[in-house]
């Protein structure tokens, strides 16, 4: 061993000690250190001091990243829930979020169930429809636990139509609903008859459509789309304008040339998909969670491994999946949100975070990427400065860079990717999302956005289960 | 008199900022008393004792709690406004606005500029830190103490696995790159390089050789416990391998607390075959001199056999102060340490002399646990010097006083109070005080400076703790 012949310290402790490098000329990086809970600590020393487990914790990791990142996800298909997603029962719902009952369920997740019901023709009213799924005639489960994820609410039913993305470098599918678009949406527990009819016309109308043109176009590299819109302001979360018009301009053809143009509704019909497709910037926000599902599903099962798979929301708690702990959720209540409000609302008429979406942070996009979208800060309520702060300070808690998303703005460096349990446990950040508010009370909507720290126990619970395992 | 207390939930703050902030209040006008403290159940009950704190505030662990005691309502009311001054983080000048700085070493990259962990974190969270560190091929300078023997096993199994300097933990000293870490004076460079597993030895020594223009290339500090027998000195044996083959060492120094004979051994065997001469202290273990390795008996006998190594004249004996009055038969030696080995040293002294002691280490892990190290923060040791003044049985008092960077800024100015209170309340001939002033020139309180102001306090003032010890058991056993 030969000793350094000059030192670049970097400190874990009083600031006094910097100080005296100071003094005698030496600069020095002081950590931010906060001490965590004692039982995290010797969680992480048992982690990282046995070489055994060590070996196989970062032998795991890198296998986890490795499939994380070298997804390719292509959407190929657009079904009918029931016919494709797997274990979904005749009369069952599937929710956003870790596993809930009705009783726990926040108002905007019972007015989107509801709704659901009533537009599975399960109920004819939406007191008779509550009535059956406060019997619990309708079985509840998380979208997660069936390859799926949903924005909010998150609530697919079997007749709804699912968009089917394929991870071709492993095989594997993940699913999500088409978007609904903004205003009054089932997603936001509205549930009204305009919000039925929607739904209806997406089934009917723009399905068979969509289909037809997703399945002539022989696969849309949603990845690839990911890393270009990156390029172009999105984040993939609050803000999806240019990955839904990327998806637009790739799927126009295919829609323009198919058969139904041949019938006399078709010129009609593949306008009106365009013209949904032109009204909602956030179309893509579904394929963009489905895209991170199908590429971190891959992952949900390397024991050892201390990478996050899953972060979610139901309104009630916010839950986490991990690599080494595999389908087991771990929970906080759900967290309250750091916002913009629209005009007349504000944090009194907020539910708590709210949607699967955080599945696109889990994958390294949404907040971790903020600093590729500067024009969102200010929606959230923001700075270009403190979009880049976020970013940063993910890099802090994630094991790696994602090869193929990266950030313009940072001289294209990847975007933090995989969410390490033993970081999160030591420096006490826990992960931020970009999120929508939706109001308390169900039916009312969207009434601000913003960003959001996920409480840091779960992360806590799941380290001290990878580490006594 | 009014009592004003707050309770910040989930905040935390080192002992040395609450030091600070505990002595800024304090300094208020118109405040009796103040404290800040994190709210330990045990600092509960002292401030509550202390009629700081009414029983059953509710408080954890992982709040901030401050209390102050004013002269009214006014006073008390005024210095808890200034807290968010106080408790106020310097932000860290090398980020960027935009950047936000790490929170732990396990977000530290390999491969980076960095090449060395500095961690002085509560020993509760010190492995995981040092762990973290050494994984990020970061070299580890850990400060803190209350560190688990078979973490410190594992850390120093890694750092050797690794090919890292796994320093401590409770390494109080090093100079790495002529820079010195933790408490460390400002001493020449030069031929000598020392490893130590005692940080206030290797500060004796370095100052004593600073004193004859004999330099310091490089100084390992390896922690308190690296030669017992649960360590087997791994740490000091792969020093004394890398001092071996740094060009800039000429003569090898090894300063111990006592060591395990087996670890002793095999230090031994490896210094025979080091090709450069080498100076052992291990304060206690008797081995034969063999070949190019010597053994010393104390630190200060150690400076002098290196300075004779390197064909140099050592410094002339310091002069004793003349004993006056009688013998006090029925006193002993006090002495209030912040150095442990000085500690151990001043006992193997008196012991040798027959003179009754009570000697103790203020820097020892049972005294630092929430609370800032005794070079740092006096007070501990100035209200026990004070409290000395009560007993009769006080035959002569012996300090340690230590300069250097990280240490107390005004260290003799801090404990010349307590010095006065206590000559002025003990009962009967007041009984002299010894102090060891360890320092080197260059260090930013002044020798010199401390020197006379320790003087003028009322003490006997020596570099080398030998003497200062020898004098105080002189001073006691002087008729008999």
């Amino acid at each position: 061993m030969n000793l350094p012949a000059s030192i670049q310290p970097v400190i874990a402790g009083p600031e006094e000690f910097a100080d005296a490098l100071a003094n005698q000329g030496v600069p020095s990086v002081r950590l931010a250190w906060q001490p965590p809970p004692e039982t995290v600590s010797s969680a992480a020393t048992r982690v990282l001091g046995d070489a055994r487990r060590y070996a196989a914790m970062e032998a795991a990791n890198t296998e986890a990243m490795t499939r994380i990142t070298s997804a390719r996800c292509v959407l190929v298909d657009l079904r009918m829930a029931r016919d494709i997603v797997p274990e979904l029962g005749d009369r069952m719902l599937l929710h956003a979020g870790p596993p809930l009952s009705w009783e726990a369920a926040c108002g905007p997740m019972r007015g989107a169930l509801a709704g659901a019901a009533l537009y599975e023709g399960w109920a004819r009213s939406l007191p008779e429809a509550e009535t059956l799924l406060e019997r619990g005639d309708i079985a509840l489960s998380p979208c997660h636990e069936h390859d799926a994820v949903g924005p909010m609410a998150g609530v697919i039913s079997p007749s709804m139509p699912v968009l089917v993305v394929e991870n071709k470098t492993y095989g594997n599918r993940a699913f999500s609903t088409l978007n609904e678009g903004l205003g009054k949406v089932l997603r936001y527990g509205a549930n009204d008859a305009g919000v039925i009819a929607r739904l209806r016309w997406l089934r009917d109308e723009v399905a068979p459509t969509l289909t037809a043109a997703i399945r002539r176009a022989d696969g849309l590299d949603l990845t690839s789309i990911i890393a270009q819109a990156l390029h172009m302001g999105d984040e993939l979360h609050n803000r999806n304008k240019a990955a839904t018009a990327l998806f637009t301009r790739a799927i126009a053809p295919s829609l323009a040339e198919g058969d139904i143009h041949r019938s006399p509704l078709g010129p009609r019909l593949v306008g009106a998909i365009l013209r949904y497709l032109a009204e909602t910037d956030v179309f893509f926000l579904n394929l963009a969670m489905a895209a991170s599902k199908a590429a971190l599903d891959p992952a949900a099962d390397l024991p050892g491994s201390t990478i996050v798979t899953a972060m979610s929301r139901n309104g009630t708690e916010f839950g986490i999946r991990t690599s080494g702990t595999g389908d087991r959720w771990f929970t906080a209540p759900a967290p309250a949100i750091d916002g913009l409000y629209f005009p007349g609302y504000g944090p009194d008429d907020a539910n708590p975070d709210l949607g699967d979406s955080a599945i696109t942070e889990t994958g390294g996009l949404g907040a971790f990427a903020l600093a590729a979208a500067p024009a969102i800060t200010q929606f959230i309520g923001g700075t270009p400065a403190l979009a880049r702060r976020y970013t940063d300070e993910m890099y802090g808690i994630t094991y790696a860079e994602h090869p193929r998303y990266t950030i313009p703005a940072l001289d294209f460096r990847g975007t933090p990717v995989g969410v390490d349990l033993l970081k999160v446990g030591m420096s006490r950040i826990a992960p931020v999302l970009d999120t929508g508010i939706a109001h308390k009370e169900s039916g009312v909507g969207q009434i601000g956005a913003g960003i959001v720290r996920v409480p840091i126990e779960p992360f806590d619970q799941a380290l001290m289960a990878v580490a006594s395992s | 008199m009014a009592l004003r207390w707050l309770v910040r939930a989930n905040t935390y703050h080192d002992s040395i900022k609450l030091m600070r902030i505990s002595e800024s209040l304090g300094a208020q006008q118109g405040v009796v008393r103040a404290a800040a403290v994190m709210g330990t159940p045990l600092n509960r009950d002292l401030l509550e004792d202390d009629g700081l704190l009414p029983p059953g505030v509710d408080v954890s662990s992982d709040d901030l709690l401050v209390t102050v005691l004013g002269e009214d309502d006014v006073a008390a009311d005024r210095a808890l406004a200034r807290l968010d001054d106080l408790v106020r983080v310097r932000a860290a000048s090398d980020y960027g606005s935009h950047l936000s700085i790490p929170h732990t070493m396990a977000s530290v990259s390999p491969g980076g500029e960095a090449n060395l962990a500095v961690i002085a974190v509560p020993g509760a969270f010190a492995a995981a830190e040092a762990f973290a560190a050494l994984r990020a091929d970061l070299h580890v300078y850990l400060f803190s103490d209350n560190v688990a023997v078979q973490d410190e096993v594992r850390l120093k199994r890694l750092a050797a696995e690794r090919d890292l300097l796994m320093m401590g933990p409770d390494c109080g000293t090093a100079i790495l790159g002529g820079v010195g870490l933790g408490f460390a004076n400002r001493v020449q460079s030069g031929p000598v390089g020392i490893v130590g597993a005692s940080g206030t030895g290797i500060q004796q020594v370095a100052c004593l050789l600073d004193a004859v223009d004999i330099g310091i290339a490089a100084a390992i500090g390896t922690g308190g416990r690296d030669l017992s027998s649960a360590v087997g000195g791994s740490m000091t044996r792969r020093a004394v391998a890398a001092l071996k083959t740094d060009a800039a060492v000429q003569i090898v120094v090894v300063i111990s607390k006592p060591a395990d004979g087996r670890a002793a051994q095999r230090l031994h065997k490896d210094l025979v075959k080091l090709r450069k001469p080498s100076v052992v202290c291990l304060l206690g273990a008797e081995l034969e001199d063999q070949g190019t390795v010597h053994y010393a008996a104390n630190l200060t006998d150690t400076a002098r056999m290196v300075a004779e190594l390197l064909g140099r004249e050592f410094m002339a004996p310091e002069e004793l102060p003349k004993v006056t009055g009688p013998a006090r038969p029925d006193t002993q030696v006090y002495g209030l340490f912040a150095g442990g080995t000085l500690r151990t040293e001043a006992a193997q002294v008196l012991d040798a002399m027959g003179v009754p002691h009570t000697l103790l280490d203020l820097g020892g892990d049972e005294y630092t646990q929430g609370r800032a190290h005794p070079m740092i923060d006096p007070r501990l040791r100035a209200g026990m010097l004070t409290d000395l003044a009560a007993r009769s049985d006080v035959g002569a008092v012996l300090l340690d006083i230590i300069l250097g960077d990280l240490a107390h800024d005004d260290p003799a100015g801090a404990i010349a109070p307590a010095l006065a209170e206590f000559q002025a309340n003990v009962q009967g001939p007041v009984p002299p005080i010894y102090v060891t002033l360890v320092g080197a020139r260059r260090d930013p309180q002044g020798l010199s400076e401390q020197h006379a102001r320790l003087e003028a306090a009322g003490a006997h003032v020596f570099a080398a703790n030998v003497v200062a010890a020898g004098a105080a058991g002189r001073s006691i056993g002087s008729a008999t």
